[in-house]
């Protein structure tokens, strides 16, 4: 495997030239291997936890590690064999460089071996799931799938007493949901080959947010802001149901968020496999004031 | 926390994705279904191996040596990868700046998750198949007004540079012409970085 060796010879190059910048004393000597190579073996493998080790040696005597930016196309010339093979990225195609634009323009399509773009083989597929069942429950606890994870901060959609929707679309993983979550008797999904979507699309959903909010006038005279995490489900009609908040800051901005939320009109439902689905959604919704920070 | 189903982890890929040595993680999950998808097994979530961002963390830190030396990464993949916006957070914050993160997208999600992962992607391969909204619908099965939408507020919100642009010739769905056509569209965008390849169906 013409490629495996070549990519072998690139990352030794690599661990010579870490070894070096570091002042480590590594000796490599030459793979006299002639089987099947995948660019790594477990002596490829040694040499990188032998410098991993030295490089945490030095810095614990406050050494820091050097990298000063290693050019592969430089270590590509160090390694004496022919540039690389592009490969691909997962996708649909079997790629084949456009005669006038190259990924990179300076390799040669003398050493593209034929099979070099067949993304098959070139993804090492995981083991099916074989993750412990104790892992599973460890990674899957219903809980902690209702927490929500970042969120968008748009300046121009804060003024004084103005609310800033917050908004995150996605979500976590299905089997869970599938699983775990059901309600009314039919499954939840967090991720849908096709999310559900307000009419009109995000912006849209801004603009009904921004224009439909009222900032309680007890909670801004107090000075309280804050993002309220509101979870619902978007129907295999559209309509939307089971409003709650997941994450509150303050009781008055909690209804309020919830009640703008329970008034949206009927989204497009999620689709997953050509069929509606319900889909759980979470929205952040920020209330802020003009000359309050965070 | 989050989880994802993973369905290939490729190691050791030099200059494909960026600048230095890279590792592919492919997820399962798409929202397209192009005729000639070569990952069909993709397009079934249930599939691969169930990760949690720690997991895959411990398994890729292996190559953080040749990262670090190379300005190299991890490149999300698939599938959709910007389906697992909580995941690629998580996995961040985890692995730090230090590690590149390239995205090899559609751009088929709601502008909001592309506004939500922008801050933790140092570069996007942004597969556009064609910029003809009837030859895209044709072969992807989906309108590419989202992708449009998208790809526009990445080129007004960030530095051109970081984006990549793929141009298929499709057989029997686009022409040279239309391909021609796609890149001065995308030109005309602000688009910099054009990779124009050719399927070859077998």
């Amino acid at each position: 495997m013409a490629k495996g060796k070549q990519t072998c010879k690139i990352l030794k190059e690599i661990r010579k030239q870490i070894a070096a910048e570091n002042d480590i004393d590594l000796v490599v000597s030459e793979c006299t291997y002639q089987g099947d190579c995948l660019g790594t073996c477990p002596k490829c493998e040694a040499e990188v936890r032998y410098l991993e080790r030295e490089l945490e040696k030095r810095q614990r005597m406050g050494k820091a590690a050097v990298f000063a930016g290693m050019s592969l196309g430089t270590l590509f010339a160090a390694s004496s064999c022919n540039h690389p093979v592009p490969e691909p990225l997962a996708g649909e195609v079997m790629h084949t460089p456009d005669s006038t634009e190259m990924p990179n323009d300076s390799i040669s399509n003398d050493s593209i071996p034929s099979d070099a773009y067949l993304l098959e083989g070139d993804v090492l597929a995981p083991e099916p799931d074989t993750m412990k069942a104790e892992e599973k429950k460890a990674a899957c606890k219903k809980d902690e799938l209702l927490e929500i994870v970042g969120g968008i901060e748009e300046e121009e959609w804060v003024t004084e007493g103005f609310v800033e929707p917050n908004f995150d679309g996605a979500a976590e993983d299905e089997d869970l949901v599938e699983s775990n979550d059901t309600l009314d008797g039919d499954e939840i999904y967090q991720i849908v080959e096709e999310m559900p979507a307000f009419p009109g699309g995000v912006a849209k959903l801004f603009e009904f947010i921004s224009k439909n909010i009222h900032y309680p006038q007890e909670a801004k005279e107090k000075g309280i802001q804050g993002r309220v995490f509101i979870g619902f489900i978007v129907e295999k009609d559209g309509s939307i149901s089971n409003v709650r908040n997941l994450r509150g800051v303050d009781s008055e901005l909690d209804a309020e968020a919830i009640r703008v939320v329970e008034s949206m009109p009927r989204w497009k439902p999620g689709m997953h496999r050509g069929e509606p689905v319900r889909v759980s959604y979470q929205i952040p919704i920020v209330f802020k004031l003009e000359d309050k920070q965070d | 926390m989050t989880t994802a189903k993973i369905f290939g982890i490729g190691r050791h890929r030099l200059t494909v994705d960026g600048e230095g040595v890279t590792t592919l993680v492919a997820f399962t999950g798409c929202p397209l279904r192009c005729k000639y998808c070569l990952n069909k097994q993709s397009w079934e979530l249930e599939r691969g191996r169930l990760y949690t961002p720690e997991l895959l963390f411990e398994e890729v830190k292996i190559d953080q040596l040749y990262f670090l030396a190379t300005h190299g990464g991890i490149t999300f993949g698939g599938g959709e990868p910007l389906l697992q916006l909580p995941f690629i957070q998580a996995f961040s914050d985890l692995c730090g700046r230090q590690w590149q993160i390239v995205v090899e997208t559609s751009l088929h999600v709601p502008l909001a998750t592309v506004q939500a992962i922008d801050p933790i992607v140092d570069g996007y391969i942004i597969d556009i198949k064609d910029m003809n909204p009837e030859i895209y619908e044709a072969y992807t099965g989906k309108a590419n007004n989202i992708v449009l939408e998208n790809l526009q507020w990445l080129l007004q919100n960030g530095d051109p540079n970081r984006i990549k642009v793929r141009i298929p010739h499709i057989p029997d769905f686009n022409s040279d012409d239309d391909v021609e056509r796609s890149k001065e569209q995308l030109a005309a965008m602000g688009v910099e970085n054009f990779d124009i390849f050719q399927y070859i169906i077998r």
